[in-house]
């Protein structure tokens, strides 16, 4: 046996655990151990879109080059996806529920798998935002509302199950699940039709339908008292994005979205719960352990639906489990995590009319009235004082890092009566700059508990992308006209600029294969207000990216 | 007509002739409707789809406010038919988020909505004369294939059910309705079948029992086991690991068999390699769970098959505790 041969072997046995060793639960909640993985949709179980990997730091971001780049082939949804990473290979979705493993390293197709959709309209969007992985397998939501498991080797089919016929509930599934331990636990859309919210949790092996939490109380529940009874069927509140865990406290965090109709509230007098909340359940029986609502009665489509990110806070010596939440009105609320007790609530954008304050227990005070059939002007505008795109913190910098958006917006509330399944909006808004003035947008560096604005970096436009944070102390995002860019984690100031040349509005993360580190930029306008930024600055039509659906991954020269 | 500033412009006569062919074809379906419809002056028509399109359309993660964009495609300044318009609001865009409104929106309100589509595109095709429409008509829409067949409204039919005849039970379609899409009874018809377009596609499709006698639909819903039809029929995975599973074979190919797996609901499809399959038996029994007969009263179970028999909402069936007898 040649030397070479001897070192090949060598190589081999040690390589190939470490290549097929299975993602465990384990591994999953311990994901900040082994920063060289992004292992599920929030980085972490806390949802810090964290990496400590600092190959790439302030001081050599600038060199940072393209290395492979990966079309989906389907442009239809652009690229939302936050990529998963697990020992060199990569998991991506890309629209219309197309899955693919990928070499790391060099993007290369190791396996795809294109879900079988049947002809149906999509409702709210073709494009996904993630999937998970865990025990050997590949779980995901599709745009037709089942859920599906692959072999995460082959990409082969394990099993799938239909949640609820979308053309009956008008609802799906585009964001990613959550694995807790033996379960996969998944939401849905539906705030804008006639649909009732939930939450579902499926056996991880076998796909069995373990328990519903229905975010709307049934007639005679706690809560129900809060809705006129016509709408308990059909009031929204959709658990449209992923929620997020404590091992410690075996609590599952998940934030609910708008009531149903958004704005038109004849049928929905009350405080509708549990839309526009925080909820944590217990993720082994699916019930309730606490609630905090954030928007009572919602009548400007302010979300709750946003990251619930858990951050350990302390100071002078004091320890607090904190749940940081920017609800979609502008608004930051800060919760203890284990009682889901009032802590703090701090504005993240500059201007609101839609509330004067909070009181003692965050519930906002001197709500704006929105009547029907008359134009009111509410800033910030229903597409968010911010959109999904993800906030980040830094355990190193200690900041929360949050996107901001200065547009509002003159709301119209219109009759509509609901119809199951049927899209039910009850009046329209029209996006307008805030009042003497151009529309704008920012990132900024927050103290996460006191709302304390350490640095700001002013967008052109509106940042449609989420943002990671690294322990080489940088911020990476990407903007609509499609550069990606990095800024200083410390003082915001730009770092580093790249034109992928397409829209960005995905979730970039970070990885490690070989001692070499990445960064992947998803890239293509997914997002249902891409097109505001054409709407508020009609100047920017003539440059706007074409559609695209490509991921685009970064590294160091030479490394 | 005379429009000085405009004269000549090609795109102006374009936007005359797609409205005067929008007016004629709104004239005619409104024929075809009540009637009432015809002497409505098309401003108002306008003006009423402005306010539908508003409340349905308008929201900005659609069309934005008066079709101006959103996360959907911009609705001025096009060349859309009038023909296309309509199909397209009924019939929704396969592969989009655009869904069909047929059912959710009436077809006077339709045609209003595409009046209105139809003023906008002519208003700015008017203040915006010297600038070439744009070109690209398809906003990402074209290279998905459109639904053929608009969907059942039931929800918009009248009922007219029988008064009973000697004091019997009748059934009432829209209560069958109810109780089998029920969203929030996990445990329903809907989980496995289809009924008039809508529902599981794990078993049958139950419309082709709705020329059944009652008497014969009754027979099935309190003992499925007894009828097993063909591919729906119960079958039995025995894997090499050990495991059994009993469900309804979903499709199968040289190398894989998947299988409904209806231990629990909603059945889960389990894909199998031939390697794992130890063995796989037909179960001589229907994979429907059954026990019907004690979930539904007797009033219950009529009005299922009253809904079942309905298959045009127009027509509602009548069904009564009497036919059972017949």
């Amino acid at each position: 046996m040649s030397v070479r041969m001897a070192v090949f072997i060598f190589l081999m046995a040690v390589a190939i655990p470490v290549m097929g060793q299975e993602v465990t639960w384990e591994r999953l909640i311990n994901s900040d151990r082994e920063p060289r993985n992004w292992l599920s949709y929030g980085g972490n179980y806390s949802a810090h879109r964290y990496s400590a990997l600092e190959q790439i730091n302030r001081g050599n971001v600038g060199q940072l080059a393209p290395v492979w780049i990966f079309p989906t082939g389907e442009l239809r949804g652009g690229l939302n996806a936050t990529p998963l990473v697990a020992d060199g290979v990569m998991y991506l979705m890309g629209p219309m529920n197309r899955v693919f493993a990928l070499d790391a390293a060099t993007g290369r197709i190791i396996w795809r798998y294109h879900y079988k959709l049947p002809e149906i309209s999509i409702p709210y969007q073709a494009g996904s935002r993630g999937l998970a992985i865990g025990y050997g397998r590949v779980y995901f939501g599709t745009v037709d509302n089942h859920v599906v498991a692959l072999d995460a080797k082959t990409g082969h089919e394990i099993w799938q199950v239909e949640v609820e016929d979308v053309r009956q509930c008008g609802c799906n599934i585009t964001s990613a699940p959550l694995i807790v331990r033996d379960k996969v636990i998944v939401g849905g859309t539906g705030g804008e039709h006639a649909h009732r919210g939930y939450i579902n949790a499926f056996d991880a092996k076998t796909g069995r339908h373990l328990w519903r939490f229905y975010t709307i109380p049934a007639p005679g529940e706690p809560g129900s008292e809060t809705w006129d009874p016509r709408m308990l069927k059909y009031g929204g509140a959709p658990a449209w994005l992923v929620g997020s865990y404590d091992p410690d406290l075996n609590l599952l965090y998940w934030g609910i979205g708008n009531p149903s109709s958004d704005f038109y509230d004849e049928f929905r007098k009350g405080d509708n719960l549990y839309s526009n909340s925080i909820i944590a359940l217990d993720p082994d029986t699916g019930k309730l352990k606490w609630h905090y609502q954030e928007v009572p009665h919602d009548m400007y489509d302010f979300d709750s639906a946003y990251e619930c990110v858990l951050i350990d806070y302390e100071k002078d010596g004091v320890k607090r489990k904190l749940l940081v939440h920017a609800n979609k009105g502008g608004y930051t609320w800060v919760l203890d995590r284990v009682t889901g007790k009032y802590v703090n609530a701090y504005p993240h954008v500059d201007l609101l009319t839609w509330l004067k304050g909070v009181d003692g227990n965050g519930r906002p005070v001197e709500m704006q009235p929105v009547p029907p059939d008359k134009e009111t002007y509410v800033c910030p505008s229903a597409a968010g004082g911010r959109n999904w795109d993800h906030s980040s913190y830094s355990p190193r910098t200690r900041l929360w890092y949050n996107v901001g958006w200065e547009v509002c917006n003159l709301i119209r509330p219109q009759k509509m009566d609901p119809v199951e399944g049927k899209p039910l909006f009850g009046g329209s808004m029209t996006f307008i700059p805030p009042k003497g003035q151009q529309s704008y947008g920012h990132i900024n560096g927050f103290d996460p508990l006191t709302g304390e604005r350490k640095w700001r970096y002013l967008t052109r436009y509106l940042n449609v992308a989420s943002l990671l944070s690294t322990g080489g102390d940088l911020i990476f995002s990407g903007d609509v006209m499609g550069e990606a860019f990095a800024l200083d984690a410390m003082t915001g100031k730009k770092l580093w600029s790249f034109n992928t040349g397409a829209s960005i509005s995905g979730s970039p993360i970070t990885y490690e294969v070989n001692g070499r580190q990445y960064v992947a930029m998803p890239t293509g306008m997914g997002s249902l207000v891409g097109n505001l930024t054409t709407t508020l600055w009609p100047e920017s039509e003539k440059s706007f990216p074409e559609r695209a659906s490509t991921l685009v991954v970064f590294a160091l020269p030479g490394k | 007509m005379k429009h000085p500033i405009y004269k000549g412009s090609r795109i102006v006569q374009r936007s005359l002739f797609i409205s005067g062919l929008a007016i004629a074809l709104l004239v005619s379906w409104n024929e075809r409707g009540t009637g009432q419809e015809q002497t409505r002056p098309g401003e108002q028509m306008v003006a009423a789809g402005r306010r539908v399109f508003a409340g349905s359309c308008g929201m900005a993660y659609c069309h934005g406010s008066d079709g101006v964009g959103g996360g959907g495609p911009r609705l001025r300044q096009r060349s859309f038919s009038a023909e296309r318009l309509k199909r397209v609001i009924s019939e929704g865009i396969l592969g989009t988020a655009m869904p069909g409104f047929a059912g959710g929106l009436k077809p006077e309100q339709i045609a209003e909505v595409v009046a209105f589509l139809l003023s906008v595109n002519r208003e700015v095709a008017d203040e915006r004369s010297k600038v070439r429409l744009d070109p690209h008509l398809t906003g990402g829409v074209s290279e998905v294939k459109e639904r053929a067949a608009t969907p059942v409204s039931i929800r918009e039919a009248v009922s007219a059910s029988r008064p009973p005849a000697g004091g019997g039970l009748m059934g009432d379609w829209r209560a069958g309705q109810e109780i089998f899409f029920d969203a929030a009874d996990l445990r329903n018809c809907r989980v496995c079948h289809t009924l008039h377009g809508r529902g599981g596609k794990v078993a049958s499709d139950l419309s082709r029992l709705s020329s059944e006698p009652p008497r014969e639909i009754m027979r099935r819903l309190l003992t499925p086991g007894t009828t097993h039809e063909g591919r729906h029929g119960a079958i039995l995975v025995r894997l090499k690991s050990g495991e059994r599973i009993t469900g309804i074979l979903r499709d199968e190919s040289e190398a894989t068999l998947r299988v409904f797996d209806t231990a629990t609901l909603p059945p889960v499809s389990r894909s199998y390699t031939r390697e794992e399959i130890a063995e796989v038996s037909r179960l001589d029994v229907s994979g429907c769970p059954g026990g019907y007969g004690a979930k539904f009263t007797l009033k219950q179970l009529l009005d299922l098959i009253a809904f079942i028999r309905t298959s045009e909402p127009a027509q509602p069936a009548s069904v009564g505790s009497d036919d059972l007898f017949r």
